[in-house]
């Protein structure tokens, strides 16, 4: 099922899985399901903001500050999808708590 | 389908359609016999049996076959076992040293369901080529046939074995594959199988520093000097450049998806059935593929045991569940066990070059 994801979802590295720095990016390996993803530089510097305090608001807006070439909306777009890619694939996990907390 | 047949589909069997070749490499793995003549000959199994087979093995997922040999086109019934595979939707993949190759004979693959032949050039020079494949004027005739081929709409590849002695042809094969609008140039190192033993024995195989020199050579300086034709180096995915990981074909063995048929209808793990026979899982023309296929102690204990129970560098390896080890033949050619590491990683692990970004525990 395709996780719909909000901006205000705090996201946390799944600490179980492995990531492996590079010279042309990075990869990240779950041992349990043998799932392995292959990031580039920008998005080794996305999953290092998952550190469980910044929401995906927060993050995209990180990101997209240093990507000033490509138009907002469209960068923004793309750093969602990659999030969602990582949840899905159990590299990310999005904090219960704190999700909650921000709604009230 | 059942449960396990639908976990592990038989995507692929490997057709060994003959045991005999017109040429005489030195470094064949498979050790056909020689057949001087380069006539056809009779085969030692009716077709009959091999399109019973593809027939029951459709219903566990079969959607391709590779055809090789020994020299398949030296079976007299090749065209006809290819219209069968075609008018029953099966894609259809070719190895051959490419001398037997006519008009007639790409005239009929073009019109078949042939995907991609491959054909093997081990030198850019006559006298390279024919000094591993022993027949005079097979360089020529190879050139020949891919020539024909790429006028056709097939897809063409280049097969080189690699050793100590063509290290220098690369970029020539290359240039050929780039002049001759083939679609690849793949690069096997010699394996130290079959006839490939001796290489190791006489030291003229490459050492791992050496291959990943090359590999290095080829990611970064070599692919990029050709548009149009893709260049694959054949080690093992954990020694590759994660750029190249993520950017370029990769071919990996696929052992939990295929199965070999040899000459004598002999099902095998692979074309390694034919040199080490405790891999032989039965034979098509007294059992069926199928029950085989979802039954047989030694396919069981492969799915049990890959990935998790290799062992050595391969079972630290984070490539280990797409790799699955590299070559599993090889693996149990040279140590009796399947589950041992492929010797160019281990080669690496020792000499210290592995890289330690892929190593877990």
């Amino acid at each position: 099922m395709k996780i719909i994801l909000k901006n205000n979802d705090y996201l946390m590295q799944d600490l179980e899985s492995i990531f492996r720095k590079e010279e042309d990016g990075a990869f990240l390996f779950d041992p349990k399901s043998g799932n392995l993803k292959y990031i580039n530089c920008m998005g080794v510097n996305i999953y290092q903001l998952c550190s469980g305090n910044r929401s995906v608001a927060d993050i995209t807006s990180l990101i997209a500050e240093n990507y000033r070439d490509i138009p907002e909306r469209q960068i923004k777009e793309d750093i969602k999808n990659f999030l969602q890619d990582l949840i899905e694939m159990k590299f990310v996990t999005i904090q219960p708590q704190i999700h909650t907390d921000k709604r009230r | 389908m059942t449960e396990n047949d639908q976990e592990y589909p038989l995507s692929t069997i490997y057709l060994y359609l003959t045991d005999r070749c017109n040429l005489r490499c030195s470094h064949c793995w498979i050790t056909p016999a020689h057949n001087r003549s380069g006539e056809n000959i009779n085969s030692k199994i009716d077709i009959k049996y091999l399109k019973r087979a593809i027939i029951d093995a459709k219903s566990i997922g079969l959607t391709c076959v590779k055809l090789t040999g020994g020299e398949p086109f030296l079976r007299k019934d090749i065209l006809d076992l290819i219209d069968f595979l075609s008018s029953n939707d099966i894609i259809v993949d070719i190895e051959t040293n490419g001398t037997l190759l006519n008009e007639e004979i790409v005239e009929r693959l073009n019109d078949s369901s042939v995907n991609q032949v491959s054909v093997s050039l081990d030198g850019a020079s006559e006298k390279s080529h024919e000094s591993i494949r022993k027949v005079a004027g097979c360089y020529q005739k190879a050139l020949d046939g891919l020539a024909l081929l790429t006028k056709s709409d097939i897809g063409t590849q280049i097969i080189m074995s690699l050793y100590e002695g063509n290290i220098s042809d690369i970029e020539k094969l290359a240039d050929i594959a780039d002049r001759m609008e083939v679609g690849s140039l793949k690069i096997n190192p010699i394996m130290p199988t079959g006839r490939g033993k001796d290489f190791f024995v006489n030291k003229e195989n490459l050492s791992i520093e050496k291959l990943l020199s090359i590999n290095r050579w080829i990611e970064e300086e070599l692919s990029l000097k050709y548009d149009s034709i893709d260049i694959c180096f054949d080690i093992p995915t954990g020694l590759k450049s994660l750029k190249s990981i993520t950017s370029s074909q990769l071919y990996e063995c696929n052992i939990l998806n295929i199965i070999g048929i040899l000459a004598n209808g002999n099902i095998s793990l692979c074309g390694i059935g034919q040199t080490e026979t405790d891999l032989v899982m039965g034979n098509i023309l007294r059992d069926d593929i199928c029950n085989v296929w979802s039954n047989h102690h030694l396919l069981k204990k492969l799915r049990k045991d890959l990935p998790k129970n290799l062992t050595g560098i391969c079972g630290r390896c984070i490539f280990k569940f797409r790799c699955l080890g590299a070559c599993r033949a090889s693996a149990y050619s040279l140590t009796g066990n399947l589950n041992s590491s492929f010797f160019l990683c281990d080669e690496a692990y020792k000499s210290g070059v592995f890289p330690e970004s892929r190593m877990i525990n």
